[in-house]
């Protein structure tokens, strides 16, 4: 039988320590606070589950597999929950104001992106994945990391940009991939 | 977006702005306990709504989980989802004695003690490999059939396992723990995402092989003859369940689950 206690402690140790983390990565990956809360507890409740398994490799790695293959698989619809926070007026010579902008265009030009260019840019510049660990983790080829990668930083500039000018207002925003 | 920075550098900037960062949970540990029970009541109750068979997925006894509350009844902690309550018709066994080596109905052939346990072993015990031959093809009908059949009792969960596994079945049907198996279910359609040799499988997200474990635990014989079956929704991984069978002496065993 297993040595509960043990791994009662490891996993609570574990998990205490790679929250703040994994919740930043579902933030990122889903652009909702409350889906990438739900997304993050998924999948530490499936290391749970799975503890002994998982604790021998990298349950770290281990987690952001799960919630990105859960993202890559529709099981979690981004689009249309996304929380878009009000754009504040523009004021170029606050860089506080500006950055909130830029940000809050970002969330809502990632929240356009289709999903596999969404998981492959956070991927890629969140955690500084290389293209040939991102096709691991994805079951896909290398090439197709790298042009969902171009076809997204492509489609993310436009969006940016209107962004940040106010063109798009806020409202409903659907993923389209 | 600044024109003189490269779009990677500002979207790496962005991307790293502290505010995708969100609070840290009072209660973590709480919260995906109960989140790992809802999977597993969920995962049992998984194909009843599209109409499918039994979904025998498993479900690890509370007692188990590291750092689970012990005392008898106390599966379920304050404030988890209803989904999660045990549920009111659970089974309940006044003696829940394992058979002895070679008791009546339990012959030593079929059901001789685990083998030794190794030290890095993480998969409890392992089966003990007496008699083991390599699941064929052939009998990946008959595998599911074992799976379908169990939760109907003790004694039959008993019967279709082998004796590595049975603690746990046994730590299933005690009183106000949370059953492993639960009970079979109308007839239908059983959503098998993998059936095939242990050594056969990979997942492309999942924790480390269940191959890699096996054998480094139980040894490459075990690993070699061991067949397994994944079922479960292929968009939920999180409530997929994952079976071992093996074959001892004709006779289908299922011995460890998760």
């Amino acid at each position: 039988m297993p040595d509960t206690e043990r791994g009662g402690d490891s996993f609570s140790e574990f998990a205490a320590e790679a929250l703040p983390g994994l919740l930043r990565f579902g933030h990122a990956l889903t652009g909702s606070r409350q889906e990438a809360e739900e997304l993050v507890q998924d999948a530490l409740a499936r290391c749970l589950r799975r503890w002994r398994r998982v604790s021998v490799d990298d349950p770290v790695a281990y987690a952001r597999r799960v919630m990105v293959n859960t993202q890559v698989t529709g099981w979690r619809r981004w689009g249309a929950r996304v929380q878009l926070g009000d754009v504040p007026e523009a004021a170029a010579e606050d860089a506080k104001l500006v950055r909130r902008e830029e940000w809050d265009a970002l969330r809502q030009a990632l929240a356009r992106l289709p999903r596999g260019q969404r998981v492959v840019l956070v991927l890629r510049y969140l955690d500084d994945l290389p293209d040939s660990s991102i096709a691991a983790l994805l079951g896909c080829r290398l090439g197709t990391v790298r042009s969902r990668a171009s076809r997204g930083l492509a489609a993310l500039r436009p969006l940016m940009t209107a962004g940040l000018t106010g063109g798009t207002g806020g409202g409903d925003v659907h993923a389209t991939g | 977006m600044p024109p003189d920075e490269a779009a990677e550098d500002w979207l790496r900037r962005l991307l790293r702005d502290p505010r995708w960062s969100l609070p840290p949970w009072p209660d973590a540990e709480a919260r995906v306990r109960r989140a790992a029970r809802r999977q597993r009541v969920r995962a049992a109750g998984v194909g009843l709504g599209t109409g499918a068979a039994v979904i025998a997925a498993i479900v690890v006894p509370l007692a188990l989980l590291p750092g689970a509350p012990t005392r008898p009844g106390s599966g379920i902690g304050p404030g988890s989802s209803p989904s999660a309550t045990i549920r009111p018709h659970a089974r309940r066994h006044p003696a829940l004695a394992l058979p002895a080596v070679g008791a009546a109905g339990f012959p030593a052939r079929i059901y001789p003690p685990p083998a030794s346990r190794k030290e890095l072993n993480l998969v409890g015990l392992c089966p003990n490999p007496s008699g083991l031959q390599p699941v064929g093809r052939g009998s990946a009908a008959p595998a599911l059939r074992v799976i379908k059949n169990l939760g109907r009792s003790f004694r039959s969960d008993l019967r279709l396992s082998d004796r590595s596994f049975w603690p746990e079945i046994k730590s299933g049907w005690q009183p106000g723990g949370t059953p492993i198996f639960p009970p079979p279910k109308q007839s239908g359609r059983l959503p098998v995402l993998f059936s095939g040799p242990l050594l056969a499988y990979h997942q492309a997200f999942g924790p480390p092989d269940m191959s890699h474990t096996i054998l480094a635990g139980c040894g490459s014989r075990t690993a070699r003859d061991t067949w397994m079956i994944v079922i479960g929704p292929v968009k939920e991984p999180a409530v997929q369940g994952e079976f071992l069978l093996l074959d001892r002496r004709g006779h289908l065993l299922v011995w460890n689950a998760q």
